[in-house]
């Protein structure tokens, strides 16, 4: 209702308004046009010691920014979430712009699940995605960890995201392996 | 460095091509010399016909690249040719302030240097800020750089993954105007840096403060527009939200202009600016749902309005047929894709369905109240544009623009109450990471308000002082 209340305060610095005016001589229609002295006159005061106060905050955000270059800059989002942004950046050098891929990405401890959905896996999938872009996921269920067996078969490569491809159940190509349970495969069908 | 002033040079032609549509519809005079004012105006005129053109040829196959960007500029540039060659304009009658002596220089060529001095430091702070910041935001990076990440390596809507169940999560239906205005940026840097990103967002508030003023020049004195558009521009709602690289400040950018142009041909039955009112419409429904939404809510009042005043409704008519079929081409796309929006729409016209859900809709009325009152984020500007709307119409000064903003601002609103009443999603979550965004519009429609009837009210005061005075003397 805070807005309510701020409204009543304009109105309330209106009626003022109108009083003075009409102390000041002016009557009927005239005093209440002077009304509109209210918003200006509120700006007025207001604006330059608010644009400082933005002023201010764009500063500080570009002190916080200015270190950040190139890449770092680029996924900082993933880096401050604790991703493993170095691995897609490893798999996006293999995978060629115009090949397909599926992601597998394996229990992450702890997960809260809302509808099946398990946010932290929801979250790495929206972002190894968009990592990998322009190159283009297929088959991917919008539940993140695969809960079909042999999904991502229809695409070139598998990218396993703290998901052994031992455990992938389905035929697979040559696995290159970044790290234990990040790896990159061919798939079945691509090999 | 090239990489750096490259996507500049498509902020350029997109103010050209917004310079010359201004001129083929008669909104900018033929004169070079007031094309400088109006630039702000062009840039998102170009911002907004340049991406719905673009959006149309990609929704029949034609390739993005920046060729086809150039083509569509092109094309601007030759109809605001031909609108150049055959208005006929009246030379001005006098000279121009800036030919005579500066000591005869009046008043308000003061109020507006002080104003570009200090909004000009403003937005070079700005941009000094915007030109190092990363894209951070969840949905700006997943939904919207995302497309546009999409349409800078593919050259087409690649249907793996604008019509993907595997991307369900990006909001598959959403319009592509930001995407593409995106896209159109990191072509022209080559690559798709999104830490370049933010610095062209942040011309649309520099443009957008330029246009407002421009597009009132004649009704508002730049003593009432340079302070309440310096308090607008310092409202955290409207820069930081810009700075977040959501399309909502855009969105509402484009619906707040859309307003004031229908106010004026409400105002003054000039066609000219129910041309511009649909094109920026336009922009605002190819941007988001909201913005069609608004859109719909500010041509349904300034119907109801122009008919109850007997003014020509066909004109209208026609500008809103014109919106629309500029929406059409990403609606029809997405329906040949079988591409369904989260919002059961027609479950929403079923009485039965909204009966069974009441209890959603005070606490969204409730969230958008709060949310449009947060002193810390919009300042004052709806209370104090609640002040001038009601003062014009108890003293009749404006009577027929307070109506059409009060009206189209309730009626939007109603209509943000009503998504969320049909909505899916559980409300709570649906009005935490919505509402203070959707909220936007309104505000913006509120600024609209506020400059357009502080300036009528302060006129009519003044002329009547005036008047009395002579009576007086």
């Amino acid at each position: 209702m805070r807005l309510l209340s701020e409204l009543v305060g304009a109105l309330g610095a209106g009626a003022l308004v109108v009083l003075i005016a009409r102390q000041l001589g002016f009557t009927g229609r005239r005093s209440l046009v002077a009304v509109a002295v209210v918003p200006v006159a509120v700006a007025a005061v207001l604006a330059l010691p608010l644009l400082d106060e933005a002023r201010t905050q764009l500063n500080d955000r570009r002190d916080e920014n200015a270190p950040l270059v190139g890449a770092e800059a680029q996924l900082k989002v993933g880096v401050d979430a604790g991703w493993a942004v170095e691995f897609f950046t490893w798999a996006a050098e293999r995978i060629g712009e115009d090949e397909t891929f599926h992601l597998e990405i394996g229990e992450v401890p702890d997960e809260v699940r809302i509808g099946g959905v398990g946010v932290q896996q929801g979250a790495i999938l929206q972002w190894g995605t968009y990592q990998l872009a322009p190159r283009l996921a297929v088959e991917q269920s919008p539940l993140a960890r695969d809960e079909k067996p042999g999904e991502g078969g229809e695409a070139d490569w598998l990218v396993f995201y703290g998901f052994d491809p031992a455990d992938y159940p389905g035929p697979l190509g040559k696995v290159i392996t970044y790290a234990p349970e990040y790896a990159i495969a061919r798939s079945d069908r691509a090999r | 460095m090239r990489a750096d002033l490259a996507p500049f040079g498509v902020d350029v032609l997109l103010a050209l091509a917004g310079l010359a549509i201004l001129l083929a519809i008669g909104v900018v005079p033929r004169r070079p010399g007031s094309w400088m004012a109006a630039l702000g105006l062009a840039y998102l005129t170009g911002a907004a016909v340049v991406p719905l053109a673009l959006t149309a040829l990609l929704a029949i196959g034609a390739p993005f690249t920046l060729e086809t960007f150039g083509v569509v500029v092109l094309v601007c540039l030759g109809i605001g040719a031909w609108g150049w060659r055959r208005a006929d304009e009246p030379p001005p009658r006098a000279a121009p302030w800036w030919r005579r002596p500066w000591r005869s220089w009046p008043a308000e060529v003061w109020v507006v240097g002080a104003f570009v001095v200090v909004f000009g430091a403003f937005a070079l702070i700005g941009l000094r800020s915007a030109w190092v910041m990363p894209l951070t935001e969840w949905d700006a990076w997943s939904i919207w750089a995302r497309k546009a990440q999409m349409l800078t390596g593919h050259d087409s809507l690649v249907t793996g993954f604008f019509a993907s169940d595997s991307y369900s999560w990006v909001h598959l239906d959403y319009p592509i105007q930001i995407p593409v205005w995106e896209a159109l940026h990191f072509r022209a840097r080559g690559s798709f840096e999104t830490v370049a990103l933010l610095r062209h967002f942040w011309l649309f508030l520099v443009a957008f403060v330029w246009a407002v003023a421009y597009l009132l020049r004649d009704r508002v004195r730049p003593l009432v527009w340079a302070p309440l558009l310096l308090l607008a521009a310092a409202a955290p709602g409207v820069w930081g939200q810009l700075l977040t690289g959501y399309a909502d400040v855009p969105m509402a950018m484009f619906v707040c202009l859309g307003a004031i142009a229908l106010a004026l041909w409400l105002d003054g039955g000039d066609g000219r600016r129910l041309a511009l009112a649909a094109v920026m419409l336009a922009a605002a429904a190819n941007t988001k749902n909201e913005g069609l939404m608004a859109a719909v809510a500010l041509l349904l009042v300034a119907g109801a309005i122009a008919f109850g005043r007997g003014m020509r409704v066909r004109q209208l008519g026609l500008a809103a047929a014109v919106t629309g079929a500029a929406i059409l081409p990403w609606r029809i796309w997405t329906a040949a894709h079988h591409i369904e929006g989260d919002m059961p729409v027609l479950k929403g016209l079923n009485p039965g369905y909204l009966l069974d859900r009441t209890e959603r809709v005070w606490p969204s009325v409730e969230a958008i109240l709060h949310e449009g009152g947060d002193v810390g984020r919009w300042r004052y500007l709806l209370p104090l544009a609640g002040l001038v709307v009601g003062a014009a119409l108890i003293s009749g000064v404006g009577r027929r623009v307070a109506t059409f903003y009060l009206a189209s601002f309730l009626l939007a609103a109603a209509g943000f109450v009503w998504s969320y009443w049909i909505s899916s999603y559980p409300l709570e979550w649906h009005l935490q990471t919505s509402a203070g965004r959707v909220v936007a519009v309104l505000i913006l429609i509120g600024l609209a308000a506020l400059v357009h009837l502080s300036g009528l009210l302060l006129n009519a005061f003044t002329r009547q002082r005036i008047a009395s005075a002579a009576r007086d003397g």
